[in-house]
């Protein structure tokens, strides 16, 4: 089974295109393989007669399991267990070659599977090519190491427990090491890894902090986010003046009940209810698949003195405008007072991220997995436009709506935009 | 209070306390009376109760063992002596198809309150016949409990636990320890079945024993210790049947590496299934493959370059241990 591609670990071998015992001549389809991206035909490597099928219809391989036997002239056809052994260590010896070709084959593809390329190739090799035992292997996990780094001293070259001890001691078997020499470097610049962070520089006037738990977990989530997710971008600009008009008069009105509408209630509003025409917007990158949600549970970026947090608004779309206002003041007052329970800011579906309070022109925000998507919310700011070859003032705000290109695409993400935008420009329609 | 003390007075001094406290407590079994034990275990028991309760038996093991069961069922203690354990072959079929089943058969109507003890296990040239450890085949049965104390104060504490139980306890005792001394508590020391005992702690490698070979892992240990800087733990089993896993188990997350000892063969023993439930349940742990130490497999010799030969040495469970540990053996 080749590697199509480097998140790929199995393929399932859909059909065979050959039958035992035909001749094939390199180049000749010989079988239909599925990966979880693609389908594909599978060319023999070789010519020679396909002595042996090993793999049955709608099996799933692991990369690197032999599927066939091509028995080329003088060849005899080896026992079985041996010959999967072959063909696994035949595949390995093609090594980075063989998967650059099947990944052009996926050009489309490409730019994004890179990401993942070294890391697949760790796991890949912590996954039985080589002798490990399993304190080591755990202890290769929890300290992010680089088996292949590392000498096995036990019998047969296992690695273990003294070998990753005495790696750890030297420091020099941390996965994210060995980037640049052993790897190609143009996935190395496609893809950077974190890099071993740099020493201190010691300089007067600089001073040393720890991040903090919460900082830490921000910044493996943002970190894994950015680099196992891709994200696209898409950036709309709204006129807000009927809204703002709209919000003014509400809240003379609404005063008395001390009630006070926040631009930000609107836009959550509209956020919310745009989704039910996108679902894949409203949605849970899962183990078994896209989870796509009715109920909108809105997160909200919160920012904190020592990090940030998302509590959650449940159901927003049927929410009223006074109830999510009610609700994000709520949950904004106890974020920060250190008094939210797990169960309100776990299990959001979609996030909106307000920074509009800070004066920025327009921001692009991280997704926060396993969500679909995020909206960024920058500030109103007073342009003059053109309207009808008069120069008018008008109010704008930017909304940029970063989504994850597994789920969805990037006109799906823009008419999604739209729809927010039409919502806002014509605030009227949230009230009912 | 602790007190020095012999591996045969800790025994004795466990079954006087039973038959003060609980006259349905009886002894039986051959020679133990009037001749006072061939091990002289119950020497002298006979003047102080009687020979109503300290039972001398005819030469007939499924006999007495069949009686002591019908006993228990009745409602008595019996504690029956088997001279060696070799001789409870007479005696399985009351021991594994009744003092084994009745409470079960009866639906917990019926107790069978006994224990039979005696000397298990090889080491002082009794030759094929007289030489056996048999705590994997009594451990093998469902409805007995099974113990193998190595210490004098366990096998006080532990011979308190089995003639308060209700069901049949195989006890086990290290023959060739019966003159070893050791500090005994006081008083009532009761200790439950199936809670191993730390004998040594130790970082790098566990060595799992029970019975006599206890003493040799602690040995070994220490030459570990001596030459190679190698802090072993020792674990004493103490019980077979109920089993501690946790201790060995959590031994092992930090050791990572483990050795199992046996006096008995190697196939079905105990030491397999030490090794069976540590790959369950701390395989991540482990840094080596489960080590066995056993028997050789035949029947025990007589002569005693070949006996020494037969039975696990301090050597061959160091080398065990380094192998574990990647070291060269010795």
């Amino acid at each position: 089974m080749p590697k199509m591609g480097d998140a790929m670990e199995e393929g399932t071998l859909v059909k065979w295109l050959k039958s035992e015992g035909d001749e094939v001549s390199e180049g000749d389809a010989i079988a239909e393989i599925e990966t979880d991206k693609v389908t594909m035909e599978l060319e023999a490597e070789d010519s020679g007669t396909l002595a042996q099928l090993i793999a049955d219809e709608g099996q799933d391989i692991p990369v690197g399991e032999a599927i066939a036997f091509i028995q080329g002239e003088g060849e005899e056809v080896p026992e079985r267990d041996g010959q999967a052994e072959e063909a696994g260590g035949a595949e390995e010896a093609e090594g980075a070659e063989g998967s650059g070709e099947a990944q052009a084959a996926t050009a489309t593809e490409a730019p994004e599977e890179e990401g993942g390329a070294r890391e697949q190739q760790t796991d890949g090799r912590a996954d039985g090519r080589f002798r490990a035992s399993p304190i080591v292997r755990r202890l290769a996990q929890e300290n992010d190491l680089d088996l292949s780094r590392i000498e096995g001293t036990g019998p047969a070259g296992r690695i273990v427990e003294r070998d990753v001890r005495a790696a750890m001691e030297r420091g020099d078997a941390q996965a994210d090491g060995r980037a640049a020499e052993a790897e190609a470097p143009e996935a190395a610049a496609a893809a950077p890894q974190p890099a071993a962070a740099p020493e201190p520089t010691g300089a007067p006037g600089t001073e040393i902090v720890q991040p903090t738990r919460m900082l830490q977990i921000i910044g493996e989530r943002m970190t894994q986010s950015k680099q196992q997710v891709p994200h696209y971008y898409a950036t709309a600009e709204v006129q807000m003046d009927d809204l703002l008009a709209l919000r003014k008069q509400l809240n003379e009105q609404l005063e008395e009940q001390g009630i006070k509408l926040s631009v930000n209630d609107f836009v959550m509003k509209a956020c919310a209810v745009a989704l039910e025409d996108y679902p894949n917007l409203n949605a849970l990158w899962t183990s078994e698949g896209i989870e796509l949600h009715q109920q909108v549970d809105l997160a909200m970026a919160v920012a904190l003195d020592a990090g940030l947090i998302t509590p959650v608004i449940r159901d927003a779309a049927s929410k009223t405008l006074s109830a999510i206002s009610a609700a994000s003041k709520d949950l904004a007052k106890r974020a920060r007072e250190g008094g939210l329970k797990p169960e309100e800011y776990q299990g959001g579906t979609f996030t909106v991220s307000n920074m509009g309070m800070f004066g920025v022109e327009s921001f692009a925000a991280i997704i926060n997995p396993p969500q679909a998507a995020i909206v960024a919310v920058s500030s109103i700011i007073q342009r003059a436009i053109f309207k009808e070859d008069e120069v008018v003032p008008v109010s704008l705000m930017k909304l940029t709506l970063s989504a994850d290109h597994r789920i969805s695409n990037g006109a799906e993400g823009a008419q999604y935009l739209a729809e927010v935008k039409r919502l806002l420009e014509n605030p009227m329609i949230l009230l009912v | 209070m602790a007190e020095t003390k012999t591996y045969r007075e800790a025994l004795r001094e466990a079954m006087v306390m039973e038959m003060d406290r609980d006259e349905s407590v009886v002894l039986m079994g051959e020679d133990i009376g009037v001749y006072g034990g061939t091990h002289l275990i119950t020497d002298g028991l006979i003047d102080q109760y009687g020979p109503r309760r300290v039972i001398d038996t005819p030469i007939s093991e499924l006999g007495f063992t069949g009686a002591a069961v019908g006993m228990a069922m009745e409602g008595m203690r019996p504690v029956v002596e088997m001279m060696t354990w070799n001789f409870s072959f007479l005696a399985t079929d009351q021991i594994i198809q009744n003092a084994a089943k009745v409470r079960y058969f009866s639906g917990g109507q019926v107790k069978v309150p006994m224990v039979v003890r005696g000397p298990n296990g090889g080491g002082v040239q009794l030759s094929a016949q007289h030489t056996h450890s048999l705590e994997n085949l009594y451990g093998h049965f469902p409805g007995l409990k099974v113990v193998s104390p190595v210490t004098p104060n366990d096998v006080k504490g532990l011979m308190l636990t089995a003639i308060r139980d209700d069901n049949c306890v195989i006890f086990l005792e290290a023959g060739a320890l019966y003159g070893t001394k050791g500090e005994v508590e006081d008083g009532d020391n009761a200790i439950p079945f199936g809670k191993a005992r730390i004998a040594r702690e130790g970082s790098d490698v566990t060595l799992i024993a029970y019975g006599r070979q206890v003493n040799l892992c602690l040995r070994a240990a220490d030459t570990l210790a001596e030459e190679d800087g190698v802090e072993a733990e020792v674990i004493d089993l103490r019980s077979i049947r109920p089993f501690d896993e946790d201790t060995i188990v959590e031994s092992v997350e930090k050791t990572h590496r483990a050795v199992a000892v046996q006096e008995q063969w190697r196939w079905f023993g105990v030491a397999s299934e030490v090794a069976a439930i540590i790959q369950d349940r701390a395989f991540d742990y482990l840094d080596a493959p489960i080590e066995r130490v056993s028997g050789a497999e035949v029947p025990a010799p007589y002569a005693r370059n070949l006996e020494l030969e037969a039975f696990p040495s301090e050597k061959q469970v160091a080398n065990a241990a380094r192998r574990v540990l990647y070291m060269e053996e010795k």
